[in-house]
This record gives structure tokens, sequence and C-alpha cells, in this order.
């Protein structure tokens, strides 16, 4: 069956490569695979839809004079035809708002292995001043995957999981196993699974609540070409014109740098817009952040726990800030797909300095 | 009584009449849906490399379709359906370029991509709609150099001067390697079967 698809048939006509000195052998070449590369499930359904309804018009307007004469020739074809409706119908992949695009980096994330990213998180708007904290998250599949965040004092919290156990190394150099030791939200959910063991769980959650915009060809930092396809939430309202509770629990912007050649995703920028925590959530006291502070990642929206401002200089057990609220922005570079080492894993494999 | 299915059925099973109870009986409707799932592909390729327009292929797809939708009693079910309807679609094709001017292709290029289209869609090796993917399967196994170029052409649909400027290289850089791309395709595809 086919799942034709691309990012770009849904929007206005993109132009097509020249063909004007094209025999005819190259000509339908060029135009099969320009169908296999840039028709989108979605493109397709609803060009059928606009075809039937094409027909359903001829109909209306009395053009197919001739329907009991078909009824009876194609008669003898019923089941089979009836049952190939039913196959499409049940196998044909719903539309979704996501592309062909997004839908190849999503299979070639899901098959990946080792990986490293470095990753960066800045802070959410309510708490600009804060510094960005930066890291590295090494991932093997969700039973095997490390965490290296360094915090502006030359402190470091390092999380593994080695197959067999969860462990941790908090910033005064305590080490720590088994169910204390928690991830946060944008790593782990509370079921234990990665949010960003692969990046298709990512692409994933590109819905349909998504504006996907064209894709675009450019380079990244170190020159190398990428096509970049940016995401952007709906502002969606309730029937007094309010937000609704989208805002803070999903990202407003996710924007993700593919490889033209290989479709890996090589970079990918994350942005929440999570509200100011209410002041009442906050101990007596407190300011929202403060600059040299790790970024406030809680928040009392959507069940969480409430805003706990972590205070200057603590050195926490990690808690507060890698708890399961989202930051302001989460940045990550794919840095190498080089097979880890069996131990890499193993807390005894690190120390506490950068 | 056992009757052989039309060349363009799903099945490839024989089917008794006295076994089909008359509510599985589609009607006409339903079975030009059918037809419509089967073919928009293939005839979508046709028209794309007859006009090579993307602002008028679905314009022309549409016309084809409503003359196919009410000439369905004239067409001979000995025959398969696409020819049949890639028929239809190059004389509109035709029509627009004698009446509004349209460049197309010229006629013998015209029947050349005919028999080209037939062929992709008669080939034996591959079910209705795995031809497609047997095309991508095709780009996959390019050069990296080259799936880079296909890929920023056809699939993100940059003009070459951009795809140019991405890959630091010159506009004939890109052009040339678009042609070794869409040769190694049509050898690939040549080798399934799928191209002459």
């Amino acid at each position: 069956m086919t799942s034709e698809s691309t990012p770009n048939a849904d929007r206005e006509p993109a132009p097509l490569p020249p063909v004007v000195d094209l025999d005819a052998r190259d000509r339908f070449v060029d135009a099969v695979i320009s169908i296999a590369l840039t028709t989108t499930e979605v493109s397709r359904r609803a060009r059928i839809d606009s075809l039937l309804h094409a027909a359903t018009e001829a109909t209306k307007h009395g053009d197919v004079g001739r329907r009991s004469f078909l009824f009876a020739r194609w008669r003898w074809a019923g089941i089979a035809a009836a049952a190939a409706l039913i196959v499409a119908l049940v196998l044909w992949p719903s539309a979704s708002g996501s592309s062909d695009l997004l839908a190849s980096a999503a299979r070639i994330e899901t098959q990946a292995s080792d990986r490293s990213f470095d990753f960066r998180i800045d802070p959410p708007p309510f708490a600009r001043e804060a510094p960005p904290l930066f890291g590295r998250l090494d991932v093997r599949d969700s039973e095997h995957m490390l965490l290296l965040l360094d915090y502006p004092d030359g402190t470091r919290i390092v999380k593994g999981r080695d197959g067999a156990r969860s462990w941790m190394r908090d910033r005064n150099g305590m080490f720590d196993e088994g169910g204390a030791v928690t991830w946060p939200g944008w790593v782990a959910q509370e079921d234990g699974g990665l949010v960003v063991d692969s990046i298709a769980t990512l692409i994933a959650s590109i819905d349909d609540h998504y504006e996907i915009e064209v894709p675009q060809a450019t380079t990244l930092p170190d020159g190398e070409p990428a096509t970049k396809i940016a995401a952007r939430l709906r502002v969606s309202a309730d029937v007094d014109g309010n937000r609704t509770a989208r805002r803070g629990v999903e990202p407003i912007e996710i924007l993700l740098w593919l490889s033209p050649s290989s479709r890996r995703v090589l970079r990918a920028e994350v942005k929440w817009d999570p509200p100011m925590p209410r002041f009442h959530d906050m101990p007596p006291g407190e300011p929202p952040a403060r600059r040299g502070d790790p970024p406030p990642h809680d928040g009392p929206q959507s069940g969480g726990p409430p805003f706990q401002p972590p205070h200057p200089g603590s050195r926490s057990a990690g808690g507060p800030e890698l708890s399961s609220q989202p930051p302001g922005r989460l940045t990550i570079s794919l840095k190498s797909v080089n097979p880890f080492r069996d131990r890499h894993f193993s807390p005894e494999n690190f120390s506490l300095s950068k | 009584m056992t009757t052989p299915l039309p060349p363009n059925d799903h099945s490839s099973s024989e089917i008794s009449d006295t076994e089909i109870p008359q509510s599985a009986v589609p009607s006409a409707r339903q079975l030009f849906e059918v037809l419509v799932r089967e073919q928009s592909g293939s005839l979508l390729a046709f028209i794309r490399a007859v006009c090579h327009d993307r602002s008028i292929e679905d314009d022309l797809m549409q016309e084809a379709f409503v003359i196919a939708w009410r000439r369905l009693g004239d067409y001979d079910r000995s025959r398969p359906f696409g020819p049949w309807l890639r028929g239809i679609a190059a004389r509109c094709a035709m029509k627009r370029r004698r009446t509004r001017g349209a460049v197309f292709v010229d006629e013998a290029t015209l029947e050349s991509l005919t028999q080209h289209a037939n062929l992709f869609e008669s080939s034996r090796n591959h079910e209705q709609g795995e031809r497609i993917d047997a095309v991508r399967e095709c780009v996959e196994r390019l050069a990296e150099e080259h799936r880079t170029v296909v890929r920023l052409a056809y699939q993100d649909c940059h003009a070459l001067r951009s795809i140019a400027d991405c890959l630091a290289l010159s506009e004939e850089n890109v052009k040339k390697r678009l042609q070794r791309a869409r040769a190694a395709v049509a050898k690939c595809m040549q080798s399934k079967g799928l191209l002459a």
C-alpha cells in the first residue's frame, strides 16, 4: 500500500527541478522520484477526496446515466472490491499533521542505538536572569543512559542507568542508588520511559495541534548542511477566549535540523512557555529566581509539585534542579553516534570533576 | 460458476457469483472509488511527467477522472484500467495544450511517456502501491552526495541556487549531481522491472 508523502505537497505547489533538457525516460524518472518523495498521505487522501467529490458533482448534474448498467457489469467484482475498501480503510494510516519528512526522521531515530548529545537548558521567561545550564546526555536505550549536568559554580550532577540500577552522584559528590534517583521530566517520564531516548518521541508529539512550516535548507554552525523544520503550537482558546491548558504543558515550538542525507536529527530546539508560578505557591520571601541560580523548573500547574526556587549556592540532592517541569528552552545537538564501551553507564566510570 | 477478477483487483483468487450476498455488492460509485484509490498515484506521476507543472496537475487529474467516471460504461474490462485512464489524461493534456497554449511535451514524447507509465504499472514484481516504495528504496541506495541533492531538490523542493548555496557548490555542479542521481535511480528502477 502506498504511503506517499511530503512536507510541501499540502501547501502551495512548489517548483519542480527543471526538465527542459530531459528525454522522455528521464522525464518519467524525474516525475516518479518527485511523486515518491513529495506526496504526503494527507495530500493523497485529500486528492482522492477531491476526485470523488468531482465525480459526485458530475453525477448530481446527470452526467452519469448508466449506473444500472455499470452496476450489473461490475457485480461480479463485489466481494473483492468491498474487501479492498475495507483493507484500505483499516490499513491506510490516519491523517496526521506530521509530514513524511518527520515520519522518516522518526523511523531513523527509532532504529538509532548509541548516541551522545550536548544540551543546553534555558530558564523559563519568568526566570530570565537565571543562567543557562549545559550538559551531556549519552543514550543507548531506556535502560542505559547517562546525564551530566554542569552548574555555573563548577559542580556537576551525574545520573545514570546501567541496565541493572539507577544511580546518581549529586553536586556534593554523594552517591545514591535506586528509587531516590529522579530524572528531569524532559529526560524520563514518571513511568521510567525516556522522553529523549529517541527523538522519535519528540517527533511523534508533533501532531495536528502544531503548524508545520515549509522545510528550509540551511547549515549548522559547524557548516554541515541541514534541513530545518519548524513546528509551532497553534494558539487555542476556550469559549471565553482564554488560552487553554496546553500552554506550559506542551512545547510551543519545536525546531528540528535534519541531515539531508541520513534524515537523522542533528539538532533540536524545544521551547515551552510555562506560566509564572503563583505567588502563594512560593515559600515566603523567595523571589522566583536570582542571577546565578539554576533555572527553576517546578511549577504549580498540571498537578506538579509547588514551586521551590533553590537557595543561592545550595547543593541539594538534585531534586528541584531536575524536577519534572519544563524549562524555557531545551537545545539538543547530536555529537556522536559512536558505540559506548560496555561499562560506560556504570557509576564507577565517572568522576565529579568536569 | 467462477469469474476471473479484473486486472486491477486486489485479490489474486477467483470468486463465485453465487457466494456474493446482495448486501456486499458495491455500487458503481464504490468501485469507482477503488479505482481512484488505485490509480491516482500512477496517474499523477504520468501527468507530472507530461506537464511538469504542479499548479495544473490536479486540474488535469480531476478532468481525466470525471471523464472516466462518465464513460465507465465504455471501458473494456478485459483490458487494464490504467492505460485507458492515462489515454484520457493524455487527450486532456493535449487539448489544454492546444486551447490554452500550455507548454507540454510533443506527441512523440507523450507516446514514449505513456509506454514508460504502462510498463511501470504492469511490473509483475510489485503489487499496486509498492512501486512508489520501490522508487523510494532506489533513492535510499544513492550515494550520499546524490541522495542529499535529490532530497533537497525533490523532497524539500529547493531551487538549484538554494541547494548550491547550502552545499557550497556551483549550480552547474548541483545540476550534474541531480543528473547522475536520476541516472542511478533509473538503473535501479530498471533492475526492479519498473523501467525499460
